[in-house]
């Protein structure tokens, strides 16, 4: 229950039309992140590890010149982590005044998502990772997490 | 070089030299003993020689030409073949007069008030005995000057016009400057101890005010209970006295925390703007840079048998002293590459139907918080195909990733190390160390390298670069498999620590350092980082000193692995919580490096007094000797500017007075000096043992055969003629003589 009033904070948007979202491939599960946050698609390269910061963030990578936190969204959505591989991406997102990078397994595509199409997380989702979706869509008969930017730099925040 | 310095310089030296010349005149009218009036005529032409020398260093070529004239009469006078008469000294007088307006008109950019051509006529011709004259080499108005502005080198050295109204100016010493910037950053690092005091404050005030909520529920609570007439009033007396202090403790924190906040945040103004300021006075015209490329492009494309124009844009965009010298050899290897690879042979061009003569532009813009340069050149271009092909042969990439490669990624291989696209290695560029080494040097500034290029229209090269730089002396250091900084301004200097020099002392293990106990912690231990000590293994192991008077401590490292300037970068604000990290330093290879914080370190150690001396990274000293204020400045700043240790001496006596006290790599010397001249100088250096070996350098207008052979006689390695004088090889044979 807890899950249902947490998620839908974020979502009291206009319901109509269609948005872009990434689709990311994280372990085996599809996510999706809102097009207006992500900044740039990077490869993988190994980042400079800091000591002292939580597990979910791997280290930092500079990229054109700033400084970024990798966030391992394997591991903040309680997945194992990997090494990686061949199709392992850094996106490079935005949420308000924070920039940071999110590991991911791969990135599919680019989509429109329509408004209609996201309903509420289902009840029955793991708790911890309920509350770092916004919504659920279906993408090719899978179901798609739409991610809550907010939400995971608040919780990243929280493990510092 | 930015020389508008030089030229103040050059116009208060002559202003004096024009007084000796006055004096000394006057003096040979009136004195009778010979010794007196020999005194005063080497005074004068020394004089006139040093304004001669600093003339044609500066390309002051009507100054020197006239400098030069009134030195041949001099030296007659020197050596007896003439009497000075008063129609003579007249026309010295008034000839000194003119080189005086001249050289102020020179310098404030306006056309030459006098004829210097009539001036020059109207002396006394000199006496038929010209083996005498004490400079052989005549100055020829058709060759110019050597170390010519960054203006087109065929034109007469015309100062800008701006030169005569710039505001005043005083002369600073760059490590003056250096120094104020650092003091600078450290009220930076205070400033935000004030700001954790504000915050200690504002804290002290909740306290207090939740200290008054719980009286009023004690007074409240005291109320409802029952209690006898005197002990009702014993507790109101109290309850009023533990009012009256909670009042007044109330008002003082809420007016001392108000009162230091906004102390705090006009001091922050404060600070921010001294930083700026600094960091505004340690900005110097491109133009610096600019000076040393249209040689460049004249030798190379006489060596390499082309054609080309070098245009120069933006001379006066203003760049930080150290983006400066750190842009200085990236900029000089792109011309040398757009002039060898770019610029086509004349017949190729004219087959391609293009004028025979290439162009290499290079300019400067500011455009916000950055200056954009750039460097193009209208040859062949850059062929991606090619570039592709050169890559899957170097096995750089293989033929299947060539494929998908992008045409603006295929242009990014150029910064690959290793990839040179002349099919020949040449001795001009192509040695394939070039671009990749101009992207390290940008990319350590925090600056980036773009290439674009049409094939057949030729290439531009953008470099972008920060304004300014916020640069921190840093050590790097290897703890475990990482590496770390830690900010110079917070540690007192490396040592090795023995293990057996190792002291339990309270359970942790110390050492003596000068009389005083320091404690030994691993830095792994201080980072969390896993990882056994460096001294399980080893029986000694670097460690960084830093520490309070109270708590002294030595830091184990791995290894110590640079001591640099570096760019401090933000970890951004997900990680603002994280601390014990000041930010972040990007090495040339792009690769991060956590720096750690000098607060943090300062809590671990602060001040242990007096500092151990810290192992500086050691620089090659050199000397030079010159009379002349302008060109030993000159020298000076070219030296300096390359990275030399440089001290000055006045003449040659306080040369060797200066070499016999402290040890020095080489000595750059005048031959003309008052006291003791450059041969004799450099002869004396060569019967004393510990000076035997120096390496000498003669710089002086004195360019005769037999003055250069003497030079080497007496011992001295390289002779530097002022008419030839150019910065590069002055540098080049200095490098040569220190074993490179």
């Amino acid at each position: 229950m807890a899950d249902t009033s947490q998620a839908p904070s974020a979502t009291s948007k206009p319901t109509s039309g269609e948005r872009d979202h990434l689709v990311i491939r994280v372990g085996a599960e599809l996510y999706a992140l809102a097009g207006t946050c992500v900044r740039e698609i990077a490869r993988w390269r190994v980042p400079t590890p800091v000591p002292g910061a939580p597990a979910v963030i791997p280290g930092i990578i500079s990229q054109r010149g700033v400084v970024l936190p990798v966030v391992d969204l394997r591991l903040a959505l309680s997945m194992p982590a990997t090494p990686p591989e061949r199709s392992t991406r850094l996106v490079v997102v935005q949420h308000e005044a924070t920039d940071l990078v999110l590991l991911v397994d791969g990135v599919l595509d680019f989509i429109p998502v329509a408004v209609a199409a996201m309903a509420q997380p289902p009840a029955a989702l793991d708790a911890a990772r309920a509350r770092l979706l916004t919504a659920v869509a279906r993408h090719d008969d899978q179901p798609l997490g739409v991610l809550n930017l907010a939400v995971i730099i608040a919780a990243v925040r929280e493990g510092l | 070089m930015d020389l508008t310095s030089f030229y103040n310089q050059f116009r208060e030296e002559t202003t004096e030299n024009m007084r000796v010349l006055g004096d000394g005149l006057l003096t040979l009218e009136g004195a009778e003993d010979e010794a007196v009036r020999r005194a005063a005529i080497d005074r004068i032409f020394r004089a006139m020689h040093t304004i001669k020398g600093s003339a044609r260093m500066l390309g002051f070529e009507a100054v020197g030409r006239l400098a030069h004239a009134l030195e041949s009469l001099l030296g007659e006078l020197r050596q007896g073949q003439r009497s000075l008469d008063r129609p003579l000294a007249d026309a010295l007088l008034a000839a000194g007069d003119a080189i005086l307006v001249l050289t102020v008109a020179t310098v404030e950019g306006r056309p030459a008030p006098v004829d210097v051509d009539a001036i020059i006529a109207g002396l006394p011709p000199p006496t038929a005995a010209p083996a005498t004259a004490p400079a052989a080499a005549a100055p020829t108005p058709a060759s110019p000057p050597t170390p010519a502005p960054a203006n087109d080198s065929s034109a007469p050295p015309s100062p800008t016009p701006a030169r005569g109204t710039a505001r005043q100016t005083v002369r600073v010493r760059v490590d003056r400057l250096d120094r104020m910037l650092n003091l600078a950053g450290e009220l930076v690092v205070g400033q935000q101890v004030l700001v954790t005091h504000a915050e200690q404050l504002t804290a002290l005030q909740q306290l207090v005010e939740r200290q008054g909520r719980a009286l009023v529920a004690l007074e409240s609570e005291l109320d409802r209970l029952r209690f006898s007439t005197a002990q009702r009033h014993s507790i109101d007396v109290r309850l009023q006295d533990l009012r009256v202090a909670a009042d007044a403790a109330r008002t003082l924190a809420q007016h001392q925390g108000e009162r230091f906040a906004r102390h705090a945040s006009q001091h922050e103004q404060l600070v921010q703007d001294l930083e700026q300021e600094v960091m505004a006075a340690r900005l110097l015209p491109i133009a610096t840079v600019y000076a040393g490329l249209p040689r460049t492009v004249r030798d190379l494309a006489q060596a390499t048998g082309k054609q080309a124009r070098l245009e120069l844009h933006g001379e006066s965009v203003e760049l930080d002293r150290k983006v400066l010298e750190l842009i200085n050899d990236p900029l000089l290897h792109l011309v040398r590459n757009a002039l060898d690879h770019g610029i086509e042979s004349p017949s190729e061009r004219q087959a391609a139907g293009k004028n025979p003569q290439g162009l290499v532009e290079v300019s400067a813009e500011t455009t916000g918080g950055e200056v954009r340069v750039t460097i193009s050149d209208d040859g062949r271009g850059l062929d991606p195909e090619r570039l592709r092909e050169r890559a899957i042969r170097l096995g750089m990439i293989v033929a299947s990733a060539a494929t998908t490669l992008s045409d603006v990624d295929a242009l990014d291989l150029i910064f690959q190390p290793g990839f040179s696209t002349a099919a020949l290695v040449t001795d001009i560029s192509g040695r394939g160390v070039g671009m990749d080494v101009v992207r390290t040097n940008l990319t350590e500034l925090g600056g980036q390298v773009r290439v674009e290029s049409q094939v057949g229209q030729g290439t531009r090269i953008v470099l972008t670069l920060p304004l300014t730089l916020v640069t921190t002396r840093v050590l790097l250091v290897q703890v475990g498999r990482s590496t770390f900084a830690i900010p110079a301004g917070g540690c007192y200097g490396t040592i090795w620590v023995q293990r057996s020099q190792l002291r339990p002392l309270e359970g942790q293990p110390t050492i003596e350092i000068e009389g005083r106990t320091v404690v030994v912690l691993p830095l792994a231990d201080l980072l969390g980082v896993e990882g056994t000590s460096p001294l399980a293994q080893r029986t000694r192991a670097p460690a960084v000193l830093a520490g309070s008077v109270q708590r002294p401590v030595a830091m184990l490292v791995d290894a110590l692995l640079d001591e640099r300037e570096a760019v401090v970068k933000p970890l951004g604000t997900l990680l603002e919580a994280q601390k014990r990290y000041g930010g972040a330093v990007q090495l040339g290879d792009g690769g991060l490096v956590l720096l750690l914080n000098p607060l943090l370190l300062a809590h671990v150690a602060r001040v242990s007094a007096p500092p151990p001396p810290t192992e500086a990274r050691r620089r090659s000293r050199l000397l030079v000797a010159d009379d002349s204020f302008t060109t030993r400045e000159l020298i000076r700043s070219i030296l300096q500017s390359a990275g030399y240790e440089v001290t000055a001496a006045v003449d040659g006596t306080d040369a060797l007075d200066r070499l016999r006290a402290q040890p020095y790599d080489l000595l750059v010397s005048d031959v003309e000096m008052p006291r003791l001249d450059g041969f004799q100088l450099t002869a004396r250096l060569r019967e004393e043992p510990a000076l035997r070996d120096l390496p000498v350098v003669l710089i002086t207008s004195l360019a005769s055969e037999e003055h250069r052979r003497r030079g080497l006689e007496a011992g001295a390695q390289a002779y530097i003629v002022k008419s030839q004088f150019n910065q590069e090889s002055l540098l080049d044979v200095i490098r040569q003589l220190l074993g490179g």
